[in-house]
């Protein structure tokens, strides 16, 4: 008798286990870069020449809006519940591999201090609040620092320094965000909007999960040693960035007047404030900005004013080449997920080519033509009949008549099968995602189950 | 204060997610009725054609605008093939005749774009037709990759080549244009409605038919059978009837379709029932111990499919046809019409 029941104990943990590690495979997929790769420009990495050259200590891990951490994407596949406090370091472990280590310090940090001022000082919290507003003046720092230094020892300002300057990146963040709206144009508006009911529904959700990791904290507290209790708080970066999350609400809401520019207008103007004070920390090295999209645009206009602009385009111009040959994002790679559809002739010419050293300018010539044709023989008598062309007619008079153009307004796409495409190997993924999405979702426990 | 805001608060979300929820049921609403087809397989098997016998079936045809540019399509295919064909004539040692060499030398040195064409380079392509070498090249044409449809257009030259020339539907439907990416096309058959999908066949394409595969209806897999000693475009190396076979079991027992009912279409019987007379069949698959009858391979052939996409949550369908000919391609969709009717009262509970 004693012998089933081991047995029937190993069997339910193995199966257990393997519950576990269904979140780690999908992180092995390396689906975090992906989105990164789908929803913002793709992030280039330097040439190797120029990397040398430019090696310069790298700023910490921006945090992305698109980041599988902050948004419904299954982490932990496994409802909370069920899981028991010894599981939970198994769990910790894997997931703070993830997270680097800046971040799990500033997340214990965080959450000492906002446990303390919760059990604590209302009017602390009061404050804070007014300082999250979204103009920041700065007597409301000091007054609010005053007040912190006969509270809380010394050791905590130092840290409640570093939250503020994480604040000011997020503001930093949404700015950029913005700015590449301000190209898109009037879109901001609607996609504003569109984001704050998606950013709430999800709030809704994640303050659930925040309720339950925070027990989940205290059970660990009584239970382990120091140590896990470090580790378990950087399992709440989520919870943390919700609040974040909770935060621009905040502003967007506060943010709500008639007219939808002076909206931007007035959180430009914001961070100007800010920088004044202490540059961002994204913005400190050199590599960042050749690496940020609107960086890059100040840095070539400031070039441009001192008549030395050929640099910049040229190193773009290079980077631009290379990346044809990248074996994981270049055009010509058989496994690359930007492989463009050419014949096997062509190609091999090219390939035969590169191998011989010969980088004529022609090099492409052949392989662009055929491109072009395809796309003009396909593609481009598909667009004369979809609903962007009458769009385009529209904004070119406007254009000719001294108005804005309204720009390409986007279908609502499936994203959530977006994130799979750029996969290598497709086929593989496809099965992978059945196993940990689908089928959870068929099976009914979708209600724990975060997208 | 504070609680009365976020009672105001609470009440606007309450409202809100209300009406997501009325959204999403009828868009579910919606997704049940409507019918989605996929047209898979591999590239150059005829996807295409199939859309656009749909869209002569169940809509107007083909606009005047579709014309035009099918007939300039038309035109600089012709002087892709005859390049071809020429490189063949020089890969084989044949010898053209020798008024025909000065005017081989500069079709050689055309672009293969679609603005390059001129009314004189087809007169000249006519000449070159004519000549014997060609034609010996162009039997030979398994070892270059020519498309399928160049016998069709090159016997037609003279019309084509006329300064009148409009493409006739049949015309179009023998034309090539390899499609990049995947387009939707909606139908509305028998008043109910369709919605297609059409996709690219090479390889590079098929990372694009992931956005698709979800609440497919039926699926549609396409197959040259006629191309079994053929290579394939992208690589020049494997088995054209070999990588046909490979993709269908991939995708056909993915975990998204694999309880989908599935319909296998045989296409290009007729060019196919032309070769098997010159080629063997053993060529191909060495499997294969019958003779080298039509009707024996294509059994051969239809064995190994439905062997690789058996399953028991689904009913595997077989058609033979040839997609240029509209009236076996209306019998296949009636067949399909009859298949999603099941769908549906299998669905229902009725059968």
């Amino acid at each position: 008798m004693t012998d089933q029941k081991k047995k029937e104990e190993k069997t339910e943990t193995k199966s257990e286990v393997e519950h576990m590690e269904a979140p780690d495979i999908l992180k092995m997929l390396n689906l975090e870069n992906l989105a990164d790769k789908i929803n913002r420009r793709p992030s280039r990495e330097l040439p190797k020449g120029l990397a040398n050259i430019l090696n310069e200590p790298k700023s910490p891990t921006s945090k992305n809006p698109f980041s599988f951490e902050n948004k419904r994407v299954p982490l932990s596949i496994t409802p909370i519940d069920s899981v028991d406090a010894n599981q939970n370091q198994y769990r910790i472990r894997r997931q703070s591999q993830i997270i680097t280590r800046s971040q799990i310090q500033n997340n214990d940090i965080r959450n000492q201090i906002l446990s303390r001022r919760q059990s604590h000082d209302p009017n602390e919290l009061r404050s804070k609040i007014k300082n999250r507003s979204p103009i920041q003046s700065p007597r409301q720092n000091k007054i609010e620092n005053e007040n912190e230094n006969e509270n809380v020892n010394e050791n905590e300002n130092k840290i409640e320094n570093e939250i503020e300057n994480q604040n000011q990146n997020e503001n930093q963040n949404e700015n950029q965000n913005e700015n590449e709206n301000e190209d898109q144009n009037q879109n901001q508006n609607q996609n504003q909007n569109q984001n704050q009911n998606q950013n709430q529904n999800q709030n809704q959700n994640q303050n659930q999960n925040q309720n339950q990791n925070q027990n989940q904290n205290q059970i660990d507290s009584e239970n382990d040693d120091n140590k896990s209790q470090s580790k378990s708080k950087s399992q709440n970066s989520s919870p943390n960035q919700s609040q974040n999350q909770s935060r621009r609400e905040s502003q967007n809401q506060n943010d709500k007047s008639p007219n939808p520019e002076s909206q931007t207008r007035n959180r430009t103007l914001t961070i100007r404030e800010d920088q004044k004070e202490q540059t961002p920390v994204e913005m400190r090295t050199f590599d960042s900005i050749l690496e940020h999209k609107i960086s890059l645009a100040y840095f070539k206009q400031f070039l441009r004013d001192e008549f030395c602009e050929e640099n910049i385009l040229f190193w773009e111009a290079v980077r631009q080449y290379q990346e044809i040959f990248d074996p994981v994002e270049g055009f010509l790679e058989t496994q690359s997920p930007r492989e463009i559809n050419i014949n096997n002739i062509v190609k091999k010419k090219i390939i035969q080519k590169m191998e011989e050293g010969k980088f004529i300018p022609d090099l492409f010539t052949e392989a662009a033509d055929l491109i072009r044709n395809l796309m003009k023989t396909d593609s481009y008598s598909k667009f004369a009949k979809s609903s962007y062309y009458p769009q385009l007619i529209e904004d070119w008079r406007r254009i000719k008549n001294g108005q804005k153009p309204i720009g390409p307004q986007t279908k609502k796409e499936t994203q959530f099968f977006k994130r799979f495409i750029l996969e290598k190997n497709y086929m593989d993924s496809l099965s992978k995602l059945y196993d940990f999405v689908i089928k959870p979702i068929q099976k009914g426990n979708w209600k724990n189950h975060q997208f | 204060m504070g609680n009365k805001n976020l009672k105001k608060k609470r009440k606007e979300e309450i409202a809100r997610n209300e009406l997501v929820e009325q959204e999403l049921k009828k868009s579910d609403l919606v997704q049940k009725q409507q019918v989605k087809l996929l047209i898979l397989g591999a590239g150059d098997s005829g996807k295409s054609t199939l859309l656009k016998q749909m869209q002569i079936l169940y809509k107007d045809g083909f606009s005047k605008e579709d014309k035009q540019l099918y007939r300039n399509v038309i035109r600089t295919n012709i002087i892709t093939y005859i390049k071809i064909l020429l490189k063949g004539v020089q890969m084989l040692d044949l010898k053209l005749h020798k008024s025909n060499e000065k005017i081989a030398e500069d079709f050689l040195n055309l672009p293969d774009i679609i603005d390059s064409f001129t009314p004189n380079s087809i007169l000249a392509s006519k000449q070159l037709w004519n000549d014997p070498a060609m034609k010996m090249s162009f039997e030979k044409r398994a070892q270059f990759q020519l498309a399928d449809s160049a016998g069709y257009f090159l016997d037609n030259i003279d019309r084509i080549a006329s300064e009148n020339y409009k493409p006739s539907d049949q015309d179009i439907l023998n034309c090539r244009i390899s499609t990049t990416g995947v387009k939707v096309v909606e139908f509305l058959v028998n008043n109910q409605p369709w919605k297609v999908v059409d996709v690219g066949g090479q390889r590079s394409e098929r990372k694009k038919w992931i956005h698709h595969f979800d609440d497919t209806t039926l699926l549609i897999y396409v197959v040259a059978v006629n191309e079994y000693d053929q290579k394939l475009f992208e690589d020049n190396t494997t088995n054209r009837l070999h990588e046909s076979l490979k993709l269908f079991e991939t995708t056909a027992n993915n975990q998204f379709l694999s309880n989908k009912n599935c319909v296998i279409l045989f296409n290009k019987t007729d060019l196919f029932k032309d070769k098997i007379q010159k080629v063997n069949f053993n060529k191909c698959f060495e499997d294969f111990k019958g003779s080298n009858n039509y009707e024996e391979v294509i059994k051969f052939i239809k064995t190994l499919f439905v062997k690789a996409g058996k399953n028991t949550k689904r009913s595997i369908f077989v058609h033979y046809s040839c997609a240029t000919n509209t009236n076996e391609i209306r019998f296949v969709f009636d067949a399909v019409q009859s298949t999603i009717l099941e769908n549906i009262l299998k669905e229902q509970g009725f059968m």
